[in-house]
């Protein structure tokens, strides 16, 4: 079948059966499916493909159609290589199955290919989630966006729509517990925002900042969690972290590690 | 030609029949109902005066030039098969229940189909205006792309890729998904360079 002879009808009737994705590899063959499928009709279908884009504490998840990408931070993680997670999303993941600990490349990774998303025309972003705040994108992941991507609007748009979520965190209302830990956060924004972040990394966001507001009662300033934090997270002892999974488990434990191991 | 999946439905004697000619000039006859699944067959009836049993009956075939007669076999065996079905101009069509047993003729009907059988009755499908017919060839095409890779993609419908470079690159950029295929890739790269780092060492 010579699939380059097929009339632009007959190629419409079969982009219709076909998700953005193939959309988008079918238009990648050769200049003229390229010709035909870049033009606005026939991307009709491409153009009313939802994106959906979810923030959470615990993962980002990409939805666009029928293809979900999720972006985990760990809560209940099990560790998979960097190569396991990317293919990860490169399936239709049960979010909720797989939780996978994201290194900077990864979220580099992921926040670059949600931007790639944002630029390609023939996708309507129709819903950007943002259920808490995203810490894992940080400055130093814009800077590095920016110097690596110029005149790139959309990921400013991005940004500035999480920077405004940030001075508005969308809660779940029904999760007190979330609120307070909230309240917390924003109470000491910016110094906290680098000890959390590494926080984050192992612990996920409401460990972390369950533990941060733990460690301030007991009088912790924060040049000593973060020096600390650093300490007990460094090397193989992370590990042995990894097996408390609850929060209320966790801070007691971290309290007990570093009233041994407190950096000077 | 194959008469198809088992249970394929047939002309009664008591059909109205319509008279089609193929471009190999070879005649065939379809009923009244399922010519009318037929965008084209219905705007000929109408531009012909075909309106009536009586007019039908004493028709001069009708010449159709862009299909085949191994086509236009097919084409009769699935409006024939369709013939209960709503007619071309409900265009909500699919959104009627579906019988499951269609449904499974539908799909045997389909896997006769070699590629290039397919290729014609797609194109004769969307000649007659078979919108039924047009959305499950669409449909099948559709599948053997799903999923795949812009090279599998390439490979099997023997696509040439006449990008220069520069536009690949371009196009690669276009693509969101490249981002997270190259970064693969690249991990992929690293990985085997730090595996043959010690052994380059040593």
């Amino acid at each position: 079948m010579n699939l380059s002879a097929l009339n632009f009808d007959v190629l419409y009737s079969i982009s219709q059966h076909l998700d953005a994705f193939s959309i988008c590899n079918l238009a990648s063959t050769s200049s003229h499916f390229h010709n035909i499928l870049t033009k606005s009709r026939y991307l009709q279908k491409a153009s009313q493909s939802k994106l959906h884009l979810t923030f959470r504490s615990q993962h980002v998840t990409v939805c666009l159609d029928k293809h979900c990408f999720c972006f985990c931070i760990p809560k209940n993680y099990v560790e998979l290589t960097e190569k396991d997670w990317t293919y990860c999303c490169s399936l239709h993941i049960d979010s909720e199955d797989r939780k996978i600990l994201p290194s900077n490349d990864y979220i580099y990774s992921a926040l670059k290919f949600i931007t790639k998303l944002l630029r390609t025309p023939c996708f309507q972003v129709v819903e950007v989630e943002i259920i808490e705040h995203p810490w894992f994108i940080t400055t130093e992941f814009e800077e590095r966006f920016f110097q690596e991507n110029s005149n790139m609007n959309s990921i400013s748009l991005l940004l500035n729509e999480l920077s405004n979520s940030i001075s508005q965190p969308i809660l779940a209302k029904s999760d007190p517990t979330c609120e307070e830990m909230f309240g917390a956060a924003n109470n000491f924004r910016g110094y906290f925002r680098a000890i959390h972040r590494r926080l984050l990394q192992s612990f996920g966001f409401q460990n972390a900042i369950w533990i941060v507001n733990e460690l301030l009662r007991e009088g912790w300033t924060y040049n000593e969690m973060n020096d600390s934090i650093l300490c007990v997270l460094s090397g193989a002892r992370i590990n042995r972290y990894r097996e408390f999974e609850t929060r209320l488990l966790l801070p007691e434990y971290l309290r007990r590690i570093f009233s041994t191991s407190r950096c000077e | 030609m194959a008469d198809g999946p088992s249970g394929a439905k047939k002309c009664r004697d008591d059909d109205v029949l319509f008279r089609v000619k193929s471009k190999e000039d070879r005649e065939y006859t379809l009923s009244k109902k399922a010519a009318q699944l037929s965008g084209t067959i219905h705007h000929y009836s109408e531009n012909y005066g075909l309106d009536n049993d009586e007019a039908i009956m004493k028709m001069e075939p009708m010449s159709l030039l862009e299909v085949s007669s191994e086509s236009l076999h097919h084409i009769i065996r699935w409006c024939e098969q369709h013939r209960n079905c709503p007619i071309w101009e409900e265009e909500k069509w699919w959104q009627n229940e579906r019988d499951a047993e269609l449904t499974k003729w539908e799909d045997e009907f389909m896997a006769e189909m070699t590629s290039e059988t397919l290729y014609n009755l797609f194109l004769a499908a969307n000649f007659l205006d078979i919108k039924c017919l047009l959305d499950k060839c669409a449909q099948s095409v559709a599948d053997m792309i799903k999923g795949k890779s812009v090279d599998e993609i390439r490979e099997i419908w023997m696509l040439e890729n006449d990008f220069t470079p520069e536009e690949e690159e371009k196009i690669k950029n276009e693509n969101p998904w490249e981002a997270i295929l190259r970064y693969q890739e690249q991990l992929e790269k690293e990985k085997e360079e730090q595996a043959s780092q010690p052994a380059a060492s040593s």
